[in-house]
């Protein structure tokens, strides 16, 4: 029932969501015929007005709505205007890309985090927590681009150990020669991730384990790291897999810069690039695609934590 | 009669505030300071006293929870707080304590199986199958039904989270279950099927309590003997009875005739007045002097010692003027 409810709650904020954006990308001044009339000073007045109606582009902006939403339901997402491609041939690659890069930056960050956090609550305002917390801080504060910049100089510049950029040829390098390529965004987007997430475990924890339940397993006669890791870490995991759910989405569609820096074509990329070319159809499909992995990473997080807690039903 | 348990000098301080930036060093206060009491096998001490007087503070460190109490805390004659980790933990399985709150003492993750288990399986006792075996003798001691093993502490009321917190107390086998004010998260009614509980089991097994509790109805009822604390320090103690009838010590004078009774009009104003000092600013000489209705100048100057005063060898007080007639 509960995993139900959730799947129709998301199919009904993918749907309010298209209208919202479909509206906002209407509402940007200028439309493909705009952007023809520019390259093309052949194209007359009339030939303009013919291609708007050709496009349905003169008619209001619901209606015009209303014929891609039936259109979308029939699996038909329309070509890209700048690609002349089916939509989904152009953000098929790019979602993988992307899907590569947050998964591996996801699962990295979140074993560091939860490690960081783990041993900086054990005693805060200690060494260690101290560290932590500068390493933390350091993470949030720099800038991608500029962090981006200094991997590429050091580990590709100097040392040439890595590629500075690109996603390598498919099939000519093999998968790990291909996997060489993602180490650097991935590194710089695990630095920028790795902070908040720690900061939310070491609070998460620091909290736990003043808990009266803590008491009582020490009163029991459970050895320390026995009571931190089997009373404490799981108890204080929700609210960090909350986190972790929330990133999920964001690094979809905002590892923007990185993707750029590392010459990745990614969905952040794809997004930014239609949205520039006024290219409707992949901006809203690309768009709906972030949405739906954060609906997505929510749900995820809201199982894991049914799973890790008792009192939370999922049935 | 053998102590049991012994209590002697005990002291436990916390840091507070900032450290001083000259000597490095930061204030103490003292929570429980110079506390000695025995435990004989079979007894009921209950330690009462008001909120912040260190009751709470003295029994968590009983059952091991600080690190490094001073004093002394012996154990059948073998000073706890000297042994080595290890065997300080074999110790320690024979003192188990029982939290106030049954609301947040339990593990939300833990089946109350796994609750009852985990003390067995921390220490090292029995196999798979004798832990089984206690866990569903323990859950039927402590009067609920088996199918209660399977749940979670959520799906259980403060009386029945209660019962498991017990049941899981008693897991190890201990000899002296710490029973921090078990009773004053429950409600009224179920308070009293608690009570009865503590004292059944304590009949079954021989066991003995150090009962902490503000609630002098249900010291009556269960306790053999009464400490009683004010700002960190025992000022009386003696036999359940002696100490009910009469009180030697003002403070505890004024505790017992601050008990409402059904059918009595109130005989005279409270006794005490004033609240209870901060624990950073002790009063000098005898604690409670401030608040005292029969303060003199000594008791600003001397802090009396607790000692027998006349008659009852085994009824201390700490007053100057606790031989006296009142």
């Amino acid at each position: 029932m509960f995993f139900l409810r959730r799947l129709l709650g998301m199919a009904i904020v993918l749907l309010a969501m298209s209208f919202v954006v479909y509206g906002l990308i209407g509402l940007m001044p200028g439309d493909p015929i705009d952007l023809m009339v520019m390259s093309n000073p052949g194209i007359t007045a009339a030939d303009a007005d013919r291609l708007r109606a050709l496009y349905s582009l003169d008619e209001p902006l619901v209606t015009r709505y209303g014929h891609w939403l039936i259109a979308a339901l029939q699996g038909d997402f329309g070509f890209s205007r700048v690609y002349a491609q089916p939509v989904l041939d152009i953000i098929g690659p790019a979602l993988w890309q992307t899907t590569k890069l947050v998964a591996l930056t996801l699962v990295i960050s979140s074993i560091l985090a939860t490690a960081l956090g783990i041993l900086s609550a054990l005693r805060p305002g200690g060494k260690i927590d101290t560290l932590v917390s500068f390493i933390s801080f350091a993470g949030i504060s720099l800038p991608s681009f500029w962090l981006a910049l200094i991997l590429i100089l050091t580990f590709a510049v100097w040392l040439g150990w890595l590629p500075a950029s690109g996603m390598g040829r498919p099939g000519e390098e093999g998968f790990l020669g291909n996997a060489r390529f993602l180490i650097l965004p991935v590194t710089t987007l695990v630095i920028a991730n790795i902070g908040g997430v720690t900061r939310y475990a070491r609070s998460a924890l620091i909290e736990t384990l003043r808990m009266d339940f803590i008491r009582t397993a020490r009163a029991k006669g459970a050895r320390e790291p026995r009571v931190v890791l089997r009373h404490g870490v799981p108890n204080a995991l929700s609210s960090v897999i909350t986190v972790i759910g929330m990133n999920f989405g964001t690094l979809f569609s905002g590892a923007l810069i990185t993707e750029t820096m590392f010459a990745q074509r990614g969905l952040g990329k794809t997004i930014y690039d239609a949205i520039l070319g006024n290219d409707y159809n992949l901006a809203l499909v690309a768009l709906l695609f972030a949405t739906f992995a954060t609906l997505i990473g929510n749900l995820l997080a809201d199982l894991a934590c049914a799973w890790l807690d008792p009192r939370i039903s999922v049935i | 009669m053998t102590a049991l348990l012994s209590v002697k000098d005990l002291t436990i301080s916390f840091p507070v505030g900032r450290v001083n930036l000259f000597t490095g060093h930061r204030r103490a206060i003292h929570a429980v300071q110079d506390v000695s009491f025995d435990i004989a096998s079979g007894e009921t001490l209950a330690l009462v006293g008001e909120s912040g007087c260190g009751k709470t503070t003295a029994g968590r460190a009983i059952a091991g929870l600080y690190k490094a109490p001073k004093g002394a805390i012996s154990f059948r004659g073998q000073d706890i707080l000297d042994l080595p980790r290890a065997s300080r933990r074999t110790v320690r399985r024979a003192i188990q304590m029982i939290f106030q709150d049954p609301f947040s003492s339990l593990d939300p993750r833990m089946t109350v199986s796994e609750i009852l288990s985990d003390p067995l399986k921390v220490n090292g006792i029995g196999n798979a199958q004798e832990i089984r075996e206690r866990v569903q003798d323990l859950i039927g001691q402590v009067g609920l039904p088996a199918d209660t093993l399977n749940r979670h502490p959520h799906e259980f009321s403060g009386g029945q989270r209660q019962r498991i917190a017990i049941a899981r107390a008693l897991a190890p086998e201990p000899q002296i279950v710490v029973a921090d004010e078990p009773l004053s998260a429950l409600d009224v009614s179920v308070q009293s099927q608690v009570l009865n509980l503590l004292g059944a089991l304590k009949r079954q097994r021989g066991l003995s309590y150090l009962f902490i509790s503000h609630d002098l109805a249900a010291v009556h009822h269960i306790a053999d003997r009464v400490a009683v604390m004010y700002l960190g320090r025992l000022v009386e103690i003696a036999g359940r009875d002696a100490l009910f009838a009469a009180p030697r010590h003002p403070y505890t004078q004024g505790l017992l005739a601050a008990v409402p009774r059904i059918g009595h009009r109130r005989r005279r104003r409270s006794l005490i007045e004033g609240d209870l000092p901060g624990p950073l600013a002790i009063p000098s000489g005898c604690g409670f002097h401030p608040r005292c209705p029969l303060a003199k100048d000594i008791c600003r100057r001397e802090r009396p010692e607790l000692k027998s005063h006349a008659g009852d060898r085994a009824h201390l007080a700490a007053c100057h003027f606790a031989g006296e007639a009142l």
